[in-house]
């Protein structure tokens, strides 16, 4: 049976939240070590775990994809297979040569040639000089240098620089390569001409593990995956199953941070501008800005308390729907004046688009002649919204047919999630807005 | 923790705590964390060294010239009067010379080797090569600036109508111990530096007021006052100083046991210095 060529077991790693905990907790441990006494790995206050219990092994010629938001532990992880950080708890194994490929071009001296600059960085990445030799006229050829190669670094436009540094790390054989984030540099045909290289080392048993924020570098790349969060492991496997954890959870991200605009930049809870322009009475009720440029306003004729999203199924309240399941959207209303003709119209902001979808009963076929003062709920059924997975935002507004302005408007009512679905992988562009199924044909011409 | 199975395949184990071993294991460590980074080593020195003459009017004749200029201000006060050094057998020029360039060593190693890990933190924060190869490939300027400043001093003896003793030739070996004790402490302040900053400047100016109580610019003989002697006499940096000084110059030295018994010294603390380095070694990177 072949053996693991990486094997992480329960692997942690904390940090000083703030510079002062770092400087006391440094002194701490040093003094801890000195006189012998063995550390204590428990984490102490001002201290956070940026990786938590991670455990997996690679055979040789897997490629691992590893996927988070920032700072999920991502680097700290490649960094621990590097041998840059130790471990505070667990152990990795790794068998083989390693290369790392962390940032192309590192120690490169700018007063010196390529040339030169080869056998530095060929050295400092494990090589020795007789292999550099070698392989020089290789390393050459891949960066397309040709006779620039005796020119100062300096010199370099910044694509060639990369290019010599991404060159000289794939040149050699490792039998481990980790890889962050440098798979996109140069053109189009240099980052072909990557990742072919990559995907023959692949094939010949190189174990490789990737860091990227890029669903499609992992997905071309990458069988498994490792979707980190926090510094734990949330998911692992497939790597079409990691793209779509990593997916999800920025829509998660991008949610939460939608639905927390009231709160000020410093997190002291402060209720900002936006929020503030809501002013109760003495009654308590809404007082409504009666102009535009507000977050909600009106002129108080109507008003609607509160928007959810609910499962088409259940018609319980969710954070998020999955792909291809119908869109429910509660709205309810107090009306305080009599209202004539009303149109209920809502609208949808993907995260890079505002009002892909407009829902206006009107539109819809549904009219009201009038709408007497009262309390009302109201239900939408929308039931193939055709949303890609991502994070969407409801606007809601109120208006009438005999009037040009709005009764009642309010900008980012609620907000959801579209889920990826299980059995489809929606990988190809996470600006794209609607899922339209098609059909493709291809046939040779005669 | 490396090794190679029996496959022959090269095994990289990381674990908490891994470098906890003794003396004995931090110098055997030591030597095969060099061994293994020779050729790092050569190209580091290789390509500061370009770098820092490249482009520049003097070109390589400033390191020559380097040397000299340190004594300037000394030999200015000497001049006018301010400074009343005493007499000795050695001319004030030279013995001032030879006497900071010996002692520029014990700085010179520290820096060198305290500021290692921090210059080349791209280099940590990158590449696998052992943080001990990043440390002392800077030494390998020192050792550079070692060899000029022979050439610097053989000058200064001509202008000065004094010939060297064949001691001379053995400059390098003689200054070895002020080397290895700025090595030692440097590598402490390498990993300790790296969490608390201002040990590396704390140590600096430390430095600075030991060398007053080492004859450096002084002859000993000329100090009246006792407790400063006595400070001079303990101190024994002064026999790191005095020793390969007199020997240069003058073909003998008093002291000479001393001085031997205070090198076996830095050795010693050369591999306390590494013990410290390796047991606190993976604290640096997380504070670069």
């Amino acid at each position: 049976m072949t053996q693991s060529s990486v094997v992480v077991e329960g692997v942690s790693k904390k940090f000083g939240l703030s510079l002062k905990s770092a400087l006391k907790y440094g002194l701490v441990d040093s003094c801890s070590r000195l006189i012998g006494r063995d550390r204590d790995h428990a984490l102490r206050p001002g201290e956070f775990w940026a990786l938590n219990d991670v455990s997996f092994s690679l055979q040789p010629g897997d490629a691992l994809g590893i996927m988070g938001v920032n700072g999920s532990g991502k680097t700290t992880l490649l960094r621990i297979l590097n041998g840059t950080y130790s471990p505070d708890k667990g152990r990795v194994t790794l068998r083989g040569r390693i290369g790392a490929l962390i940032a192309a071009g590192a120690g490169f001296s700018p007063m010196l040639s390529g040339r030169e600059n080869v056998f530095i960085s060929g050295t400092l990445l494990g090589m020795s000089p007789r292999e550099i030799r070698k392989r020089f006229d290789e390393i050459v050829a891949f960066a397309e240098l040709g006779d620039f190669i005796d020119m100062p670094v300096r010199n370099y436009s910044s694509g060639m620089g990369v290019r010599l540094g991404f060159a000289i790390a794939v040149i050699g054989t490792p039998e481990i390569l980790l890889v962050d984030e440098v798979l996109a540099v140069g053109d189009l045909n240099f980052q072909k001409k990557c990742y072919e290289r990559i995907h023959k080392l692949k094939r010949e048993g190189t174990t490789i593990l990737l860091v990227s924020h890029s669903p499609g570098a992992i997905w071309s790349v990458c069988d498994l995956g490792l979707f980190l969060d926090h510094g734990q492991a949330l998911v692992q496997g497939a790597v079409e199953d990691v793209v779509r954890a990593y997916s999800d959870q920025n829509s998660r991200n991008a949610k939460s941070s939608a639905d927390q605009p009231a709160l000020a930049a410093n997190g002291s809870g402060r209720r900002d501008e936006a929020a503030a322009e809501e002013i109760l009475d003495s009654n308590g009720s809404v007082t409504l800005k009666s102009d535009y440029g507000h977050t909600r306003g009106g002129n108080g004729d109507a008003v609607c308390s509160s928007v959810r999203v609910l499962s088409a199924s259940t018609g319980a309240p969710v954070e998020s729907i999955q792909f291809g399941e119908p869109l429910l959207i509660e709205y309810r209303y107090q009306v305080n004046a009599r209202l004539v003709f009303p149109i209920f119209r809502s609208s949808i902001d993907a995260v890079h688009y505002k009002f892909v979808i407009s829902l206006d009963s009107y539109e819809q076929g549904v009219a009201w002649d009038a709408i007497e003062p009262g309390e009302y709920v109201m239900r939408v059924l929308v039931k193939d919204p055709a949303l890609r997975p991502g994070m969407y935002r409801l606007n809601t507004s109120i208006a009438s047919r005999q009037v040009g302005v709005h009764t009642f408007y309010w900008l980012s009512a609620a907000s959801f999630v579209v889920n990826h679905p299980r059995d489809r992988f929606l990988y190809s562009n996470d600006q794209a807005v609607f899922f339209a199924p098609c059909s493709f044909t291809l046939r040779e011409l005669k | 923790m490396r090794y190679i199975d029996k496959d022959g395949m090269a095994v990289t184990v990381y674990q908490p705590n891994e470098r906890q071993g003794g003396v004995v294991w931090s110098l055997h460590q030591g030597y095969q964390d060099i061994a293994s980074s020779r050729h790092v080593i050569a190209r580091l020195f290789w390509r500061d060294f370009i770098a820092q003459f490249r482009q520049k009017i003097l070109g390589y004749f400033w390191a020559l010239l380097s040397p000299l200029l340190g004594v300037v201000s000394f030999l200015f006060l000497f001049f006018v009067g301010v400074l009343q050094p005493g007499q000795g057998e050695i001319p004030y020029t030279l013995y001032v010379l030879v006497g900071s360039t010996i002692w520029g060593c014990l700085p010179g190693a520290m820096g060198a080797v305290s500021g290692g890990l921090q210059a080349q933190a791209d280099l940590i924060m990158r590449t696998r090569i052992p943080k001990l190869a990043l440390a002392v490939s800077s030494l390998a300027g020192l050792i550079y600036g070692i060899l000029i400043s022979m050439i610097t001093m053989t000058i200064i003896f001509v202008v000065n109508g004094v010939t060297p003793t064949w001691w001379f030739l053995a400059y390098p070996l003689l200054v070895l111990p002020m080397v290895l004790l700025g090595t030692a402490i440097g590598l402490v302040l390498s990993v300790l530096g790296s969490i608390a900053r201002d040990l590396t400047p704390m140590t600096n100016q430390l430095l600075a007021l030991v060398m007053y109580i080492t004859p450096v610019i002084y002859v000993h003989s000329t100090i009246k006052n006792v407790f400063v002697r006595t400070l001079i006499d303990w101190n024994p940096i002064s026999y790191l100083v005095d020793v390969p000084r007199a020997l240069i110059c003058l073909g003998r030295a008093d002291n000479v046991d001393i001085y031997l018994l205070v090198s076996a010294g830095t050795i010693a603390l050369v591999a306390i210095g590494l013990r410290i380095f390796y047991l606190l070694e993976d604290l640096v990177a997380e504070r670069l």
